[in-house]
């Protein structure tokens, strides 16, 4: 292989694909949508209900009540707590013990009680700022004991777990539940549409026959065109999870998954792209193209038990749902659980290449 | 320079290029010569590497078109049939893209776009450029690696007449430099004045293979048109004893007012083998 030629490819494909307007609407639409969302749901992403009980006085409730980002309902007993989550005026509840803020700063360990509604994950968000707030007011590392429940009766979660297996998406907040959405669709239109046409265009046109006369061969073309789709799924992706506060969580993780999930819907385009000779048959077949590639990625927040197993496995073999599942899971902070999805996108980047290799030297056979 | 024994290429059940046989010297241009469909492209595709013959052989300077192609690739330029060009990408763009690829610096970019004429008009879009722009950028782009060896296919086709003037020019010169020239065309007067060599291909085999001048000589019909003292108009066939009768009792009667020879085209010969007109 030769870089050289292959990196010239490269920059000609991303110059182009800025000129070509078609192209531009694709890496900007899943940018654009989420722009839109982002403000749509502004109130809901960016504002957490909670409601809260204090037998005494304490500045974390003066303190909460002063954050943008929390709408805070004080309550007269414990049991208040439970009726407002009820009545699905919050989503969280706290309940402090009397006396909490002179236990912190003795360093006693009080023990705080936090409910949630639905999503556990809400009272794990709810725990970081409360311990970020104790921390800014005592001026030292919180040492508090957090106990974490359902409002479902006890029992009740434990069975439904068992007979109904929770949704992964229920496993994330809804601000990475829209970044994993969005993502997702951006690489898929990338590697579905754009990426393709940067091959078909070729042939269609014939200019890839005078790139073959040169010294350049299959492999830098491939290459060169890998380059250039992985630069906009990133470019895509960064963009919108720089939108949309994306960039935390297991950082190192979200990007790579984004990066090897890139690489691998890349190549399904380049095998799309190897397989269609003109520009009017892959206009007519990308949208059907693109259906299954994000199916699966939907697909991946129900449980895969509820499924069966013809559906499951076919599922599991697609890049998107292990992009939706690593990146859900890194964004969340659960990086060190997105190996297996990594390890399985590496491998199928790796057979994907192969492939898209031979469908491109198929034409002068 | 160039070399093909029995080259073949089937398509399914199609015969596309039926056991073509060869020779063309280095710095010679040679004709390739037939209707569409002949097998004139096919055959430039397996000599340039882009498709593999299914039976037969042939080779570059010596080197294999099938087992050899990165030896062949950087001594070839091609100009193809259709104009395939970067449509929303300017003609200096185009050119310094294969630049690039063939490894050669900007300097060659610009001698080619003085040398085509297209200088000023660099910086436009392609889809702004006329047919004869694109054809002369078609050129300079197969010639940015000083190829040896130069594949023409139907150069001058739909051109202006100073388009395709200029392009003759340019292949003269190239001619006179030392390139080996494989040029396809429809054009036989065009083939008549450029090629030392040409072969007439029809559904896939060659049915003549020399000079223009041999095969006008060896397929031609000698003809003389004579203007008579009534005006009439008469072409005669000098090989043919009736006419040359003809001809005598016209001179002794002093009926003759002028008489012009007639040499056979290679379109007369083409006609003649083939048994149809070539366009």
């Amino acid at each position: 292989m030769n870089l050289r030629t292959a990196l010239a490819i490269a920059r000609k494909d991303f110059l182009d694909a800025l000129r070509n307007a078609r192209l531009l609407v694709i890496v900007l639409m899943p940018i654009g949508f989420s722009v839109l969302y982002g403000y749509l749901f502004r109130d809901t992403l960016d504002t957490i209900e909670i409601v809260l009980y204090s037998p005494g006085t304490s500045s974390l409730v003066s303190g909460l009540s002063e954050l943008d980002t929390v709408s805070l309902f004080v309550v007269d007993s414990p049991e208040a707590v439970e009726t407002k989550l009820e009545a699905e005026k919050a989503i969280v509840g706290v309940v402090l013990p009397p006396d909490f803020d002179q236990a912190v700063q003795a360093g006693e360990r009080p023990t705080l009680e936090l409910i949630y509604r639905e999503n556990p994950e809400d009272a794990r968000g709810t725990e970081r700022l409360i311990l970020q707030m104790i921390e800014q007011i005592s001026g030292r590392q919180p040492v508090v004991d957090v106990v974490e429940r359902s409002l479902q009766p006890p029992g009740t979660a434990e069975e439904a777990e068992a007979g109904e297996p929770m949704s992964f998406f229920r496993e994330i907040d809804l601000q990475s539940f829209f970044i994993v959405l969005w993502v997702m669709m951006g690489i898929t239109m990338n590697g579905s549409f754009l990426v393709p046409t940067l091959l078909v265009e070729e042939k269609d046109k014939k200019t890839l026959d005078a790139i073959l006369v040169t010294p350049t061969n299959y492999l830098d073309v491939l290459v060169g065109k890998v380059v250039v789709g992985v630069l906009y799924c990133l470019l895509t992706s960064l963009v919108v999870m720089g939108l949309n506060k994306g960039l935390s969580g297991d950082v190192g993780f979200s990007l790579a998954v984004v990066l090897t999930a890139s690489v691998a819907l890349t190549l399904i385009g380049l095998l799309i792209g190897g397989l269609i000779d003109n520009l009017t048959t892959l206009n007519t077949w990308g949208s059907f193209v693109m259906l299954p590639l994000m199916l699966p990625g939907i697909l991946a927040g129900v449980p895969l038990g509820t499924l069966g197993p013809a559906l499951t496995i076919p599922l599991q073999v697609v890049p998107t749902y292990h992009l939706v599942r690593g990146l859900g899971l890194s964004l969340s902070g659960k990086g060190e659980e997105v190996w297996l999805n990594l390890g399985i996108l590496a491998v199928e980047c790796v057979i994907l290449f192969g492939a898209v290799l031979w469908s491109m030297r198929r034409r002068e056979v | 320079m160039i070399e093909a024994n029995s080259l073949t290429r089937v398509f399914n059940s199609l015969i596309a290029v039926d056991r073509v046989s060869f020779h063309v010297n280095q710095g010679e241009v040679f004709g390739f010569l037939g209707h569409n469909g002949a097998g004139k492209t096919t055959t430039i595709r397996m000599l340039t590497g882009q498709l593999r013959p299914t039976s037969g052989r042939a080779s570059i300077d010596n080197h294999d078109v099938v087992t050899e192609r990165a030896a062949i690739k950087p001594m070839i330029g091609v100009v193809f049939e259709y104009q395939n060009l970067y449509e929303r990408m300017s003609g200096r763009d185009n050119l310094s893209f294969f630049a690039e690829l063939h490894g050669v610096g900007e300097k060659r970019v610009d001698e080619l776009l003085e040398m085509v004429g297209l200088a000023d008009r660099a910086k436009d879009k392609i889809k702004v450029y006329s047919n004869g722009m694109k054809q002369r950028l078609l050129v300079a782009r197969a010639l940015l690696n000083r190829p040896k060896v130069l594949f023409l296919d139907e150069p001058t086709r739909g051109l202006d007449p100073t388009s395709a003037r200029g392009i003759r020019r340019t292949i003269r010169e190239l001619r006179e430099q030392g390139t080996t020239v494989f040029l396809t065309t429809h054009y036989m007067e065009e083939a008549d004045q450029l090629c030392q060599q040409v072969a007439f291909l029809s559904e896939g085999k060659i049915i003549a293979l020399d000079t223009p001048q041999a095969l006008k000589l060896q397929y031609g019909v000698r003809r003389v048109t004579v203007l008579l003292d009534d005006q009439s108009k008469h072409v005669l066939a000098l090989d043919n004893p009736v006419d040359a009768t003809r001809m005598a009792d016209w001179m002794e009667a002093g009926r003759v007012l002028t008489a012009h020879s007639q040499e056979a085209t290679l379109e007369d010969v083409f006609v003649q083998l083939a048994g149809r007109e070539l366009q």
